[in-house]
């Protein structure tokens, strides 16, 4: 199949999703009301559902999926792995952590606005990575096995310690931290999709701008000094990138996991060995990704609404466990 | 590694005298704190009518053995696991046998809501079981990362879907315990059950002392020594996850203290199995009872808040350590 043909169905695919997610839930909208919809004379309850809770939503959804899976990319690139994760090595459990500080300090006083638990989501996931990684140097190395290490015992531990303080939570404070955790999409309005699409879009062309370092970083260190490459350099810039994206993206998606491991991991078995291919193609499949758990975690169980993020890891796990099987190089 | 062969067992009085410590404090301490005398006169002079009797004796001292026994059973599940899979961060909780075991446990409870103690002991074995399997065929053992990886990555997949189930059928409060762990509410009845299991394993474990010391020389050098490395390998690990399970039914998912007991008793006594084995279990239980003391003393905190704290700088300094391994 050719590449123009691949990226087609991913978008038809996206597309599809798309429109979907616009025209099922639980306010079910007729034939009419789309056509209405169409020639802008929709009654105000049907525009409110459209244009309000329907159409930020499933953007945050595809700006997130696309962030997660470019950031696992860049991971999975620097420390030669497949099945490196922006969150098996800590990123959601300390975006957590900055959750729960929000519940115990900021929730309920006067100095609370929107973004405050965002942005004490998206530090406490930065810091975390920004942590693992400086001590991730051995000798003035960056070593990318001890990273990996590192960031796994760190979620753990985090995970363990950020539940200090909920001796004191009470239910709904629980059932917020829960929530949170389960990977349940929340930051689903406007002021989200204003506040992140710029910044993510800047990363992202950063990210782009990297890319020949990128494809070149499966050579051996050794070989990229000797050609000339600023090797720790490169690597400490795209990993701050990778941090960036993935914590901005759990801070408004909740803490997703998988979406990093499978979306580039099928971009390189879609477009071998072409790094530019392959970027665009992780974005694409990542958008695509979370955008459809969403959809199903909506559709499934409905009423209920199942968290997008244990759809994703539904399908992920297995999928990771195959990878297990099948992952030469390690 | 400063003591020599033959002084070893001196460190057991002191061992025992720890234990012994240990458990006064961690009777002695807690939401309501007790004295000396009064935990003494209430476990060898039971009143039925005196309160402070009754709390200390049928509240307190379960939830301090149950600690005890579970930091036992965990810390040398991790020993087991680190000689096993040649890997020294290996440990029930990072290998997923604890995530398999918390999950099918769920499941028990969900499929027959009336599971009795030992339905989730089974349940739990078959859990841990499951996923011990399913890491040794994947990984065989062989790259270190890849075990850690393997254990991480199928950690979450079973979190996940243990929440799927929890979330479709309002499980919540039942769950909770399991995955953030703690000693309380542990019954007497439930330790009895557990306790001979506990100690028919570590037993069993303590007659394979020198195969598990030649497992350390690596798969090679003991298979051309004449040992069968695939059986001693399987029953060994059986063991461990035995161990592991029936510590995740009594006392949730605990992190880190599989990894941090073995170690500081290999730093200090070497590593012979006929003296860790005992030293792990030992040093892992009055650990575990420490913990869950402090664990009461901040307001009931999960247990695992408190072993975080320093398990995880204590792993990142073995990963930094031991960092060429990995490399």
């Amino acid at each position: 199949m050719r590449n123009p043909v691949k990226f087609m169905i991913i978008f038809t695919l996206l597309a599809a999703v798309m429109l979907a997610t616009l025209f099922t839930g639980t306010y079910s909208l007729t034939f009419g009301d789309i056509m209405s919809l169409l020639t802008f004379s929709a009654a105000d309850d049907v525009e409110l559902v459209f244009y309000e809770f329907r159409m930020p939503r499933m953007l945050i959804t595809i700006i997130c999926g696309a962030a997660l899976a470019l950031s696992g990319l860049i991971l999975q690139v620097l420390s030669r792995n497949p099945l490196a994760d922006p969150g098996i090595i800590g990123v959601n459990a300390g975006s957590g952590f900055g959750v729960v500080l929000f519940i115990m300090f900021v929730s309920g006083t006067g100095t609370m606005n929107l973004y405050s638990l965002p942005l004490m989501s998206f530090t406490g996931g930065l810091l975390t990575v920004l942590i693992v990684f400086f001590l991730s140097f051995i000798g003035g190395r960056f070593n990318s096995n001890i990273f990996i290490l590192i960031g796994i015992a760190t979620a753990m531990g985090v995970t363990g310690f950020l539940y200090v303080f909920t001796s004191t939570f009470d239910d709904s404070q629980m059932t917020m931290l829960n929530r949170y955790l389960a990977g349940n999409i929340w930051g689903d309005s406007w002021a989200f999709v204003i506040a992140i699409l710029p910044y993510i879009i800047l990363v992202s062309v950063f990210v782009w701008m990297k890319i020949n370092e990128m494809s070149m970083l499966n050579l051996e260190d050794e070989n990229l000094s000797a050609l000339g490459m600023n090797v720790n350099f490169e690597k400490i810039v795209l990993i701050i990138c990778a941090a960036l994206l993935s914590s901005v993206a759990v801070s408004v998606a909740g803490a997703i996991s998988f979406i990093g491991l499978i979306a580039p991991h099928i971009a390189r078995l879609l477009f071998p060995r072409n790094m530019k291919l392959i970027f665009a193609g992780t974005v694409g499949i990542g958008a695509l990704l979370l955008s459809a758990a969403d959809l199903a975690g909506k559709l499934l169980l409905a009423p209920a609404v199942i968290p997008a993020g244990i759809v994703v890891a539904l399908i992920g796990g297995p999928y990771f466990i195959y990878l297990l099987m099948t992952a030469r190089k390690v | 590694m400063w003591l020599t062969m033959k002084n070893k067992w001196l460190l057991m009085p002191v061992f025992i005298a720890g234990i012994i410590l240990s458990f006064t404090a961690a009777m002695m301490f807690g939401v309501e704190n007790y004295t000396v005398g009064q935990v003494f006169s209430s476990v060898f002079n039971y009143e039925a009518g005196d309160s402070v009797s009754q709390i200390l004796y049928e509240i307190r001292l379960p939830r301090v053995f149950a600690a005890f026994l579970a930091g036992l059973m965990i810390s040398i599940a991790g020993l087991i696991m680190q000689t096993v899979t040649h890997n020294d961060l290996s440990e029930p909780s990072i290998l997923g046998i604890n995530a398999g075991a918390n999950f099918f446990i769920v499941i028990g409870a969900l499929l027959i809501p009336t599971l009795s103690f030992v339905g989730m002991v089974i349940g739990g074995f078959i859990g841990g079981m499951l996923v011990g399997f399913i890491i040794l065929f994947v990984t065989r053992f062989k790259s270190p990362i890849h075990l850690i990886l393997a254990g991480a990555g199928i950690s979450l997949f079973l979190y996940a879907l243990t929440d799927f189930f929890v979330i479709t059928n309002n499980l919540g409060q039942y769950v909770a315990f399991f995955t953030s762990g703690g000693a309380a509410g542990v019954s007497l009845g439930q330790i009895m059950i557990i306790a001979p299991f506990a100690f028919v394993v570590i037993g069993a474990l303590y007659f394979l002392a020198k195969e598990l010391d030649i497992f350390l020389v690596g798969d090679e050098m003991s298979a051309s020594l004449g040992q069968k490395n695939a059986l001693y390998q399987i029953i060994s690990l059986v063991c461990a996850i035995m161990l592991a399970s029936m510590s995740v039914a009594i006392v949730g998912n605990i992190v880190f203290l599989g990894l941090l007991v073995p170690h500081i008793v290999k730093m200090t006594v070497g590593y012979m199995h006929k003296y860790t084995i005992l030293y792990t279990g030992l040093l892992g239980g009055s650990l575990f009872m420490l913990s869950d003391m402090v664990a009461r003393m901040l307001n009931e905190t999960p247990v695992n808040a408190v072993i975080s704290m320093i398990g995880l700088p204590f792993f990142i300094y073995i990963i930094r350590q031991r960092g060429r391994q990995y490399a």
